[in-house]
C-alpha cells in the first residue's frame, strides 16, 4: 500500500517537473532568486517531518510489544 | 524551577531558531546593480549605459554620481538619465585610449546617491581598442572618486548570481556545523561506551548519530537545491558535494552494520569501534581534501571558507544563532529517540 503511493508520488512529481520546467526556470530565477530559499525552507521541513512519522512509527512498534508482551518485566 | 535543568536549552534552541529564521528572511539586501547593457564598447566613442539596480530607490536620490573605473583611473558619467527606482541611463564619453598599460579593459560601474549609497557593477563592459595605441591618461580622471555616500541601516550584502540566495547561508550551512556537532557528540559517547559498556552510552551515540545523518542529508538536498540556481546544475560532481556524499555513506553503514548483528553487546561494541573510525574518516573528507583542490563551493581552493567575502559581521548575527539553535533542536530530538530506547530497554 505504502509502495504504491510513493510510486504515485514520485510520477507526479515528475511529471510536474517536465510540465514546469520551461516557466520553473524563470520563476525561481524571479525576485531575487527568493523561491531558492523558500525551496530550502521547505526541504529542511520536509526532512524533518520525515524524521518524525519515522521516529513515530518506532514508537508505535514499541507500543504494540508492550501491549503484546504485558507490563514490564520485573 | 524543578523544570528549569531539563527545559532551558530545549526553549534556548527553540528562540534561536524562530529569532534566525525570522531576521534571516526579513532584512533586506544592499542595493546593487543588476546588469548594464550593453556589454561591449567602443574607445572614443559616447556609451550609454542602461543599468538594472536591485533594492534602489532611483527616483527619490538625490546628488546622483557615476564613475567607469580603471584601476585608479575614471571617468564620470556627463549625463544620468533616471527612469524608474530601478532603471537609469547613463551616457559616458569614452576616451580614446585606455589610462595605462594595463591589459585590464573591464572598467568597474560604481553609482552612488544619497539614497541608495555606493553600489557597483565589477567589469560592467568591455572596452575595443581604438584607432590606435598610444595611452591618453590626461583623459582619465586619477583618484577623482570622492566623498561617497554609505547607506545606513541593516543590510545582507549584495551579490550577483546568488541575489537573495545568500540567505540559504544561514539555512544550508548551519545544517553542516549541527551535524557535525552531533557527530562530536556521537564519537564521545563511542568512547564512553568503550570504556563503561553501559548500554545507555550505545543507545546515545546511535541516536545522536541518526540525527546528525538527518542534517547530512538535508544539508545535501538544500546544496543541491541552490546549486541549481546558482551554478546550474543539482549535481556537479564538485569535490566538496562528492567527500561530503561519501562521508554520509560511511555514516549511513553505521546503521547497516548495527542492523546486521542480532546480539545487543556485540552490536554495541562494534558500533562503538566503527563510530570513532567514522568519525576520524570524515574529517579529512569534508575539512582537508575540498581545500586541496578547485572547487565551485566557497572555501576551497586555499581560500578560507569564512572571509569576509562570504560572511559579514551583519550575517554573522544570524548565521551563528541559526548554528546553536539547530545544534540543540537536533540534540533534543537525539535525547527523545534515545530516551524511547531506554524505555523499550526497560519495559521488556
Amino acid at each position: 500500500m505504502t509502495k504504491r503511493y510513493i510510486i504515485t508520488a514520485v510520477f507526479l512529481a515528475f511529471q510536474m517537473q517536465v510540465f514546469a520546467q520551461q516557466e520553473q526556470a524563470d520563476f525561481m530565477r524571479s525576485t531575487g532568486k527568493i523561491y531558492v530559499v523558500v525551496a530550502v525552507i521547505l526541504v529542511i521541513l520536509l526532512g524533518l517531518f520525515f524524521y518524525l512519522i519515522r521516529m513515530d512509527k518506532n514508537l508505535t512498534k514499541l507500543e504494540n510489544q508492550i501491549k503484546k508482551n504485558g507490563r514490564a518485566k520485573k | 524551577m524543578k523544570h528549569f535543568k531539563q527545559w532551558w536549552w530545549k526553549i534556548t534552541g527553540i528562540l534561536l531558531l524562530i529569532y534566525g529564521f525570522t531576521f534571516g528572511m526579513l532584512i533586506p539586501l544592499k542595493p546593487g546593480i543588476v546588469t548594464a547593457e550593453p556589454f561591449t564598447a567602443t574607445l572614443g566613442q559616447p556609451l550609454q549605459l542602461n543599468v538594472q539596480g536591485y533594492n534602489t530607490y532611483y527616483t527619490t536620490a538625490a546628488d546622483f554620481r557615476a564613475w567607469l573605473k580603471l584601476d585608479s583611473f575614471s571617468i564620470a558619467a556627463s549625463n544620468i538619465e533616471v527612469q524608474s527606482d530601478q532603471q537609469v541611463s547613463l551616457t559616458f564619453n569614452l576616451p580614446e585610449n585606455l589610462p595605462s598599460t594595463i591589459e585590464e579593459r573591464s572598467p568597474n560601474l560604481i553609482i552612488d546617491n544619497n539614497v541608495d549609497g555606493t553600489h557597483l557593477l565589477p567589469s560592467a563592459v568591455y572596452l575595443n581598442d581604438s584607432k590606435d595605441t598610444l595611452m591618453a591618461q590626461e583623459q582619465w580622471d586619477l583618484n577623482a572618486i570622492s566623498s561617497l555616500n554609505k547607506k545606513s541601516g541593516i543590510y545582507f550584502p549584495y551579490r550577483n548570481t546568488l541575489y537573495e540566495t545568500i540567505r540559504n547561508t544561514y539555512f544550508h550551512v548551519s545544517l553542516w556545523f549541527a551535524m557535525m556537532f552531533l557527530f562530536i557528540g556521537a564519537f564521545v559517547q563511542s568512547i564512553k561506551y568503550l570504556s563503561g559498556k553501559q548500554l545507555e552510552r550505545d543507545y546515545k551515540a546511535s541516536s545522536l548519530t541518526s540525527m546528525g545523518v538527518l542534517f547530512g542529508i538535508l544539508g545535501l538536498l538544500t546544496g543541491a537545491v541552490w546549486a541549481k540556481h546558482t551554478w546550474g546544475a543539482y549535481w556537479s560532481w564538485d569535490i566538496k558535494q562528492n567527500m561530503t556524499a561519501i562521508s554520509l555513506l560511511i555514516y549511513l553503514a553505521y546503521f547497516v552494520l548495527r542492523a546486521s548483528i542480532p546480539d545487543v553487546d556485540k552490536k554495541a561494541r562494534l558500533s562503538a569501534v566503527y563510530n570513532i573510525f567514522a568519525f576520524v574518516a570524515i574529517i579529512p573528507l569534508i575539512y582537508v581534501i575540498p581545500r586541496l583542490f578547485s572547487s565551485l563551493h566557497p572555501g576551497n581552493g586555499g581560500n578560507p571558507a569564512f572571509g569576509s567575502q562570504d560572511l559579514d559581521n551583519t550575517m554573522r548575527l544570524i548565521f551563528y544563532p541559526i548554528i546553536i539553535g539547530w545544534t540543540l533542536i537536533g540534540f533534543w530530538i537525539a535525547q527523545l529517540n534515545y530516551r524511547m530506547k531506554r524505555l523499550g530497554k526497560k519495559l521488556y
